[in-house]
């Protein structure tokens, strides 16, 4: 039998469909004209004839006021913040193709980086004509932080040295007296030793109550006046008596007298989140004695503070019912950083420093944004937040909010301009970043603290070492650099990098 | 045929490839040139190093670059996972082809409730003793085997292939916690299961400790070994294989093992083989060419790998541990700006993935033809 397909029936009448090629082409029109509608619609111009200018910084509440405050002072301009497009890599690659922020926020440790990179803007002259040029409107001990090779890349949102802050609540629980004025490393070891002897009442699940949070490496060497760096830029690290002190003191805080969390501690208090870092929200929680820290610190001290007093409340208690002294709101006091017996007090300056966009199209009107860094209406507001010091020492107190009695607010203020008369920044090569040296170091300090029993030694050599191939690598590739080794330090010393 | 349809249907065509042709000049074929020209060059972002032929300089520095060998040992030591994640998604898409054996729709709709009913049960009486991590396991457990009940392998495959649909960012999230060294879940348990049998468990740190598994041997002093037990690479290897298993891999695996016949099954079972057997000699066999093409993407995927759990957990720390060269090309070019050194790294991890993808197809295929 012979079989046949069955026969479709045609379809009478069927209307013509459009073709693939024609269905294609119409949403490839489409998206022509989407292309179009959104380059005619720029959302710029709902700024009418203001000039748009966006800064990049973080999401600190403060900059609302701070940001309303400069466009009414420049009613042609209209700033605007973007505080998630921070990160040192990402401005670098989007200023330098174009597409960058017109005013970004930098740490002092980045700014060789971003000069090397071309695109921060020189501003040195035209801070001077505009009234905040670095040495004339800036601390002194902290104009390294936004100059470089003498030249001004910026002005600081808010500069400081760090102070030691210390929670009253835990003295006062352990009987402890309160640290006082100016003291010797030797006796901060004395009375941490005093906290920590008696953190074997538990508090809460599993937790402790540590002396001291932030004592890190660089506290260490900075309290010596350390350098990483010979006044001709050649690197010092493996032979440096003040890092390899530093290390050992890092070492010694960690294992030895378990002042501070362990890695592993520290992590997992990192991990717990809130505005600022886990570790200061655990400290205004009670979990340490003391904090070794910048007073921009009590953005998150304050909102912790409040947190406290709204729990009161809420449970119907007074602070004076109260008679547990851990389970009361927050209170702080402060006091220089201890300093190394026989040696000067030391402390390294820091800044965030806002700096424009060298390839800003609007970058003459960005200038007007840190002539008001430098002003008193910034300085102003900055005081009456919680923030760092203004970058104009003259404006240091104007407006300082008290605040409440308990946070201490005027006492952190003043040991931090006392701590800024000792200030300085660690030298700058030009032959090596700053920011390298910081890196490679870090990575050394992570082996120490994964392998306690490490020498201090071998891991100064071996940043030595890696921060020397890198040396080695940026002479090789700019000449100019190399010849001024070369001349500075001869042939044979390069050669042995 | 006439010469003007041909030409008026290549306009056509060239019109609709025309985008993603230039997209693939401008962004793919483009870069790579300029890469490679880039990497015999002091190529940048510095202004003040001029732009300047060096030959084979930034190769030559690599390779004396004690730091190469050892982000090139821990993205080898990276790829430890892959075979497991590789049997882990076999074993996988066996089990999920299976036809459940159940009865009926409304047997299976009664043994769905019934599992819910219990699961509910003993994570509210674990919720109300306050082990609430235990609840909530108990109650994602049996959330997926009652759902899983009532809708077969479906069910179960939709399950396994979940990670694949979340944000690699968000699944790193989520380990960073579960590696958390005091409050997260996986030390947790091990404490609680060390408690359970009174021993004094000392639980690993994790993304915070530079041992490892092969910290026994004699590694060269940069290598930052921190000693034998689990460590950061470990914790990122774990978590390749959880997001592997029930991956891409599951799937290729369920497509290959439709395509065998079930001749060849029914044959084995007319001469009584076991189960181990006729996966032995039908199943395993019969999925060669599926398997060496997963080895293949998974050597080229794990050379490459590294890079995210890097940028989002660790920083390619600690001291180093976790950088592998995707990261290290990474930190090169746009951390210290030297993008010549770092378009040098990437070709030679360009250089050792061909080969390795050439050994594999030399002697893969010739294996996988026996």
């Amino acid at each position: 039998m012979k079989n046949s397909a069955p026969r479709l029936p045609e379809k009478p009448d069927e209307q013509p469909r459009m073709s693939t090629t024609k269905f294609l082409a119409a949403i490839f029109a489409g998206l022509l004209i989407l292309c179009g509608v959104a380059a005619i619609w720029h959302p710029d111009q709902e700024l009418g004839d203001k000039v748009p200018l966006v800064w990049v910084s973080d999401n600190n509440p403060a900059r609302t006021a701070q940001i309303a405050a400069f466009n009414a002072e420049n009613p042609d301009l209209s700033l605007r913040l973007d505080f998630g497009n921070g990160g040192t890599q990402k401005i670098i690659l989007q200023s330098s193709s174009g597409v960058g922020p017109d005013i970004f926020d930098f740490g002092s440790a980045d700014i060789e980086t971003f000069v090397e990179s071309g695109v921060l803007w020189d501003v040195t002259d035209a801070s001077v004509t505009m009234g905040f040029s670095a040495l004339k409107d800036g601390w002194p001990e902290g104009a390294q932080t936004y100059t470089y090779n003498s030249r001004q890349y910026g002005f600081p949102c808010n500069t400081g040295a760090a102070i030691l802050i210390y929670n009253k609540n835990v003295f006062d629980y352990f009987g402890v007296p309160y640290p006082q004025g100016l003291m010797t490393w030797k006796e901060f070891i004395d009375m941490a030793k005093k906290v920590n002897s008696q953190t074997s009442p538990k508090i809460g699940d599993d937790s402790r109550i540590f002396a001291v949070t932030g004592a890190i490496w660089q506290q260490f060497f900075t309290g010596q006046h350390g350098e990483f760096f010979d006044p001709d830029g050649q690197l010092t690290i493996a032979e440096s008596p003040e890092l390899y002190r530093a290390f050992e003191m890092h070492r010694e805080f960690l294992f030895t007298h378990q002042f501070m969390p362990s890695t592993i501690e520290a992590k997992a208090m990192s991990g717990q989140g809130g505005w600022g870092s886990g570790n200061l929200n655990q400290f205004a929680a009670g979990r340490f004695a003391m904090a070794i820290t910048g007073h921009w610190a009590l953005i998150a001290f304050g909102q912790a503070y409040q947190q406290q007093l709204d729990e009161l409340t809420r449970n119907g208690l007074k602070e004076e019912d109260i008679k547990d002294p851990l389970k009361k709101p927050l209170r702080l006091g402060a006091v220089l950083i201890p300093k190394f017996s026989k040696l000067p007090p030391s402390y390294q300056v820091q800044s965030r420093v806002a700096g424009i966009n060298a390839k800003s199209p609007r970058r003459e009107e960005a200038l007007k944004f840190l002539q008001y860094l430098a002003g008193p209406t910034y300085s102003e507001l900055l005081n009456a937040g919680e923030d760092w010091l203004p970058g104009n020492p003259e404006y240091s107190e104007l407006g300082v909010d008290p605040g409440p009695p308990a946070l201490s607010r005027q006492e952190l203020q003043d040991r931090t301009v006392e701590a800024m008369s000792y200030g300085y920044s660690p030298r700058q090569s030009p032959f090596l970043l700053t920011s390298d040296v910081f890196r490679v170091i870090g990575n050394q300090i992570s082996r120490l603290e994964s392998t306690p029993d490490i020498s201090t030694q071998a891991l100064l050599d071996a940043a030595q070492s890696d921060l020397q191939t890198l040396m080695r690598r940026t002479l090789e590739r700019n000449p100019n650099l190399e010849s001024l080794f070369i001349e500075r330090f001869g042939k044979p010393a390069y050669q042995n990098l | 045929m006439s010469a003007s349809p041909l030409r008026r249907n290549a306009l056509i065509a060239l019109l609709f490839l025309g985008p993603n042709l230039l997209g693939f000049l401008v962004f793919t074929l483009g870069p790579i040139v300029i890469s490679l020209i880039g990497s015999f060059t002091t190529w940048s972002l510095r202004p003040s190093v001029p732009l300047k032929f060096i030959g084979l300089q930034n190769y030559v520095d690599l390779f004396q670059d004690p730091n190469f060998y050892f982000y090139f040992y821990n993205t080898l030591y990276l790829l430890i996972g892959m075979p497991i994640s590789i049997a882990g998604s076999l074993a996988l898409a066996v089990l999920l082809n299976q036809k459940l054996k159940l009865r009926g729709p409304q047997g299976t709709l009664r043994l769905s409730l019934v599992a819910a009913a219990l699961t509910l049960c003993i994570a509210g009486f674990l919720f109300f003793i306050g082990s609430h991590s235990a609840a909530f396991l108990i109650f994602a457990l049996g959330l997926i085997s009652s759902t899983g009940i009532y809708f077969g392998s479906i069910g179960y495959r939709t399950f396994y292939y979940l990670p694949c649909f979340t944000a690699g960012a968000g699944t790193i999230l989520l380990w960073m916690q579960l590696y958390n060294p005091n409050f997260g879940l996986i030390n947790q348990t091990l404490v609680a299961f060390g408690d359970l049998f009174g021993w004094q468990i000392d639980p690993p740190g994790w993304l915070t400790s530079t041992k490892s598994l092969l910290g026994f041997l004699p590694l060269p002093e940069h290598f930052n070994n921190g000693g034998f037990g689990l460590g950061a690479r470990e914790a990122m290897i774990m978590m390749g294989v959880w997001a592997a298993v029930g991956g891409n891999n599951m799937i290729l695996y369920l497509a290959g093992i439709s395509n065998i016949s079930p001749e060849l099954y029914e044959a084995s079972d007319i001469d009584g083989a076991s189960g181990w057997q006729r996966f032995r000699f039908i199943t395993f066999p019969q999925l060669a060419p599926t398997t060496f093409f997963i080895v293949v993407m998974g050597l080229i995927g794990g050379l490459q790998g590294g890079f995210e759990q890097a940028r989002l957990m660790t920083e390619g720390g600690p001291a180093g541990t976790t950088t592998t060269l995707s990261y290290y090309i990474y930190t090169q070019g746009f951390e210290r700006l030297d993008l010549g050194y770092g378009a040098a790294v990437s070709w030679v991890l360009f250089i050792i993935i061909m080969g390795i993808t050439l050994i594999n197809w030399r002697y893969g295929n010739s294996a996988e033809a026996e």
